[in-house]
């Protein structure tokens, strides 16, 4: 009977190891999906952006190089700011900032004068940190999507500040550009995904992908 | 002469394609185009004989302009992103450039598109000179440039660029060894291989480059004896 008790002891135990192991390696998963999520996300500027850059770049030393050696330096801040700051959880929110002016900036070269691009920064910018790279893929996706091939197009980006809470708002022309859009709705899909992460419940994100604009406002707590 | 157009999305890169072709002595430029559908639709009216083709371009790639068009002119396709490159054999482009795009590689393609086109290739410039200017005489221009005018002459492969104070530089199909036997040695020095330099028009000398406004231009060793005793005689210090 004790022999029969320990055994049971005994094989009670052993499971219970194995359950607590298989219970441990499970959220050690979970952990490290969530991280290489969150890694993936952060990765939003794409290498196209940079071969683009360059390409203009080489291209402007010709034509214009003070503007030419400017580009340079918005694209090392840039790289610095992906490569570096980026890497921890909570950056101050000048910074971040800066990163979407020198990433709008640089955009520019890219487009001819049909394109009205605009970025507006409140002068006082709050003194608080915020994750990194939250506004990239919606930019991406602004300037990916929102280019007619013929004729006038727009993108605006404006930053305010209001009862502590962060509140971004882009609006940009809507060519419905046929091949592309099945991409749309995954970049904004892994964005919402982080943002659920990182935020729960207590932020917003409206969109409403009109025929003539595409309207974006993502509303967070600072 | 080979008629060319180029496409490209990018004002940026559109604008260096058209400057490369304007440079070329051998290519002409009919027109540059922002987007393949505008060049679709100058096609039906005009004929080319060459087309420098952007492929990643949002709407009709230039893959897909190529593969819309009838009897397509020859091709060479550029692009920012390596992994088209297989594609763009595929539709027998003439080459591929892959951004950016450093002009020895453009013109490279450019010959090869004027062997694939059967033309012959473009007969080496006649050089003549007097006392002050130079005669260039191509197969399709006679050029008389004053030597005073000239700053300096950069070999490029088997080409010369003449640059020229306030003007455009003149390219010509000769060698730098011919042209530099036709400049006075008073006034002309070799100071590179691939430069000859006005020494008149040397105003300032840094680390052992020649600096004409936003040019740098080096002195190689074998030179650097020749050039240093004009200095001893030109430049007080």
């Amino acid at each position: 009977m004790v022999s029969i008790l320990i055994i049971g002891f005994d094989t009670g135990l052993v499971l219970s190891v194995k359950w607590a192991q298989s219970e441990q390696n499970r959220i050690r998963m979970e952990k490290e999906s969530v991280e290489n999520q969150l890694a993936f996300l952060r990765n939003q500027v794409s290498p196209h952006f940079f071969m683009n850059t360059l390409n203009n770049i080489h291209s402007l030393i010709d034509f214009d190089t003070t503007e030419a050696k400017d580009s340079v330096i918005r694209l090392s801040r840039l790289m610095r700011h992906l490569l570096y700051d980026s890497e921890a959880d909570q950056i101050p929110l000048q910074k971040e900032l800066e990163f979407v002016q020198n990433y709008v900036d640089l955009m520019k070269l890219r487009f001819s004068n049909k394109v009205n691009i605009q970025l507006e920064i409140p002068g006082h910018i709050p003194d608080k940190t915020i994750p990194p790279l939250l506004f990239t893929s919606f930019l991406e996706n602004a300037f990916k999507h929102g280019i007619h091939i013929q004729g006038a197009s727009f993108v605006s980006i404006a930053f305010a500040f209001v009862d502590e809470q962060l509140v971004f708002a882009m609006k940009n022309s809507n060519p419905h550009l046929q091949k592309e859009e099945e991409q749309t709705g995954i970049g904004i899909e892994n964005s919402r995904k982080r943002l659920d992460l990182l935020y729960g419940n207590q932020y917003s994100l409206e969109i409403n992908d009109g025929k003539e604009e595409f309207l974006l406002t993502l509303t967070l707590p600072l | 002469m080979i008629r060319c157009i180029a496409i490209d999305d990018e004002p940026l890169a559109l604008k260096q394609m058209a400057g490369y072709i304007e440079k070329t002595p051998f290519l002409e430029l009919q027109k540059g185009f922002e987007n393949a559908l505008e060049a679709i639709s100058w096609l039906q009216d005009h004929e080319t004989d060459l087309m420098f083709v952007d492929i990643n371009m949002p709407g009709l790639s230039g893959m897909d302009f190529v593969k819309s068009l009838n009897q397509p002119p020859k091709v060479i396709f550029t692009t920012a992103y390596s992994e088209y490159a297989l594609e763009g054999f595929r539709v027998d482009a003439v080459d591929y450039l892959l951004k950016p795009i450093g002009y020895p590689d453009f013109l490279k393609a450019a010959e090869k598109a004027r062997e694939r086109l059967g033309m012959r290739k473009v007969e080496s410039s006649q050089v003549e000179s007097d006392d002050n200017h130079l005669f260039i005489k191509s197969e399709y221009k006679i050029l008389r440039i004053n030597l005073a005018d000239i700053l300096y002459i950069e070999g490029m492969r088997e080409y010369v660029r003449i640059h020229i104070e306030n003007q455009k530089a003149v390219m010509a199909l000769m060698s730098m060894k011919k042209l530099e036997g036709f400049l006075p040695k008073a006034r002309f020095m070799r100071v590179h291989r691939s430069y000859i330099v006005s020494l008149g028009k040397v105003n300032t000398i840094e680390r052992n480059r020649i600096v004409f406004d936003k040019v740098y231009i080096p002195i190689s060793d074998q030179y650097k004896e020749a050039f240093q005793e004009f200095l001893d005689k030109n430049f007080l210090v």
